[in-house]
């Protein structure tokens, strides 16, 4: 009960973390809603359907994507000034700090989003449904997945300015190879079969997708909610072993 | 103005800067994914501009001009931040020289940097000569010197507040990069983005860019404003990145 309650006092202390980096939130917010407001609306003039409804749940997982990455920055820091090291001397086991990062980055990524979305009804009045409300779990499952990625880009590029530069890189694969920004029609027309196989299971694009149904006709599948649930809880894992093997390395050697 | 100097600390910095071919080599995977992969499909999808795909590759140099000369920028106050500015300064090397040297360094790296994606771009849209080349890599100077400068400038916040300084760099570069011309023509946007765009840089050295390669014309915003708007801003900021860094440096608060 005491391991659940500390854990609880880690992701609590990690999550405000990235709410109190003033200068984080400010890029995101203005990235995200300059995206959705300038972006979005020109775009749709530009093109034969209307990008901008398209578009806005794309910008929403953006953020998602972009809040639950920032654990890897946080847990960096933590390395890097100690406070993982103190998290190692409470009574909490590797098991459970691994697992407090990867909350942390799912109620990081949620919140964020879920700040996107109220904005987002406020201009696509469509979103207001039954099958948004139903997103929101998996919204949070896939941000611990996407807490995972940020584990194994920390495990990698050893922290520092790497981090970032794989970071990006990451956040540039994973978003360009997907429909969140442009319908599986358009990927396909350029890509070769396997990158679209690719773009359809990541999981930022059945995420998107799946958000997209509450403006179409058609019900989410059972099928697209285990399918984004799978690879969610595939990356999750991969993340918790990542971050695991890195507070063993630090409880063992004092540093990684 | 003494050139070993100048020499001596552009050397040293240069050989940070390019101490990782990896690094280089991964910036221009990364132009060559939002070129070939971001850039091919949407342009799929646009429908009102012919040839999109160049328009947004000449756009895509800019912008990449635009991160490289910010990172400059940001260079120095990181420098500031970590200490290393004091160092410098205790130095016997004048704060114009210094200037220069900052400038200079900015200028190399962003050539160096981008001259494959402007190859590339220039190849792919068939305008590659020897003179579109070079008019385009002197754009490109123009416009790495304006936002150097600019972002030189506004480090006098950073000896404020690091923190403060970060939001404001990060909140702008966001906002000009999207009020601007550099993904789409002005004729696409409403006449409040449109004003705004207009009173953007940026605009002015995606345009001049676009000009000078013979790229569609009826894109672009003046025929004759672009110039003269990036001249100003490039001697504007250097005078002010000068003043500031000859008035105010002398080291950078921890937080």
């Amino acid at each position: 009960m005491s391991q659940t309650i500390n854990l609880l006092r880690v992701t609590r202390v990690d999550l405000s973390y990235f709410f109190r980096t003033k200068w984080l939130i400010l890029t995101l917010i203005t990235l995200n809603l300059s995206d959705m407001l300038v972006v979005g609306l020109i775009y749709s003039n530009m093109m034969s359907f209307d990008y901008f409804i398209f578009f806005v749940p794309g910008v929403v997982i953006a953020g998602m994507f972009a809040a639950a990455l920032d654990v890897g920055r946080r847990v960096h820091l933590g390395l890097s000034e100690g406070v993982s090291q103190y998290y190692l001397s409470l009574p909490l086991s590797v098991n459970a700090i691994a697992m407090a990062h990867i909350l942390s980055a799912g109620l990081g990524g949620i919140i964020f989003s879920g700040t996107l979305l109220l904005v987002a009804l406020v201009f696509v009045p469509k979103l207001i449904s039954l099958s948004t409300l139903l997103m929101m779990p998996f919204m949070f499952l896939v941000s611990m997945g996407l807490g995972g990625i940020a584990a194994v880009i920390n495990l990698f590029s050893g922290g520092g300015e790497r981090f970032w530069a794989f970071a990006e890189g990451v956040q540039m694969a994973f978003l360009g190879l997907s429909t969140v920004f442009y319908p599986l029609s358009a990927v396909e027309k350029v890509m070769p079969f396997y990158i679209n196989t690719i773009v359809i299971y990541n999981p930022l694009s059945q995420i998107a997708d799946a958000l997209r149904t509450s403006l179409a006709v058609q019900p989410i599948t059972a099928s697209s909610l285990i399918l984004i649930a799978i690879t969610s809880f595939f990356m999750l894992a991969l993340g918790f072993l990542c971050y695991r093997h890195v507070f063993s390395k630090l409880r063992v050697q004092g540093k990684v | 103005m003494n050139s070993v100097q100048i020499s001596s600390l552009l050397k040293f910095d240069l050989r940070e800067s390019f101490n990782s071919v990896l690094w280089i080599g991964y910036s221009w995977i990364y132009f060559a994914f939002q070129l070939f992969v971001y850039g091919s499909i949407i342009s799929r999808l646009v429908v009102t501009v012919q040839n999109y795909f160049y328009f947004y590759g000449t756009g895509l140099v800019v912008l990449s001009t635009f991160n490289i000369a910010s990172w400059s920028g940001r260079r120095f106050v990181e420098s500031a931040h970590e200490g290393r500015l004091r160092y410098i300064l205790s130095l016997p090397i004048g704060r114009g020289e210094f200037f220069v040297e900052q400038l200079l360094h900015g200028v190399i790296v962003n050539l160096v940097r981008t001259l494959p994606p402007v190859a590339i771009v220039l190849f792919l849209s068939g305008l590659f000569s020897i003179s579109n080349f070079l008019s385009t890599l002197l754009v490109l100077t123009l416009v790495a010197v304006g936002v150097m400068g600019l972002m030189i400038s506004l480090s006098v916040i950073a000896f404020k507040s690091f923190d403060i300084y970060s939001a404001i760099v990060a909140a702008l570069s966001a906002l000009l990069i999207r009020f601007s011309t550099i993904s789409y023509p002005i004729s696409s946007m409403n006449s409040v983005y449109a004003g705004a765009s207009l009173s953007n840089p940026l605009t002015y050295g995606a345009d001049l860019l676009r000009r000078a390669i013979g790229l569609d014309s009826t894109l672009l915003v003046s025929q004759d404003a672009a110039l003269p708007v990036l001249l100003a801003l490039s001697i504007g900021t250097l005078f002010l990145g000068i003043f500031f860094i000859s008035r105010f440096v002398e080291g950078v608060r921890s937080s």
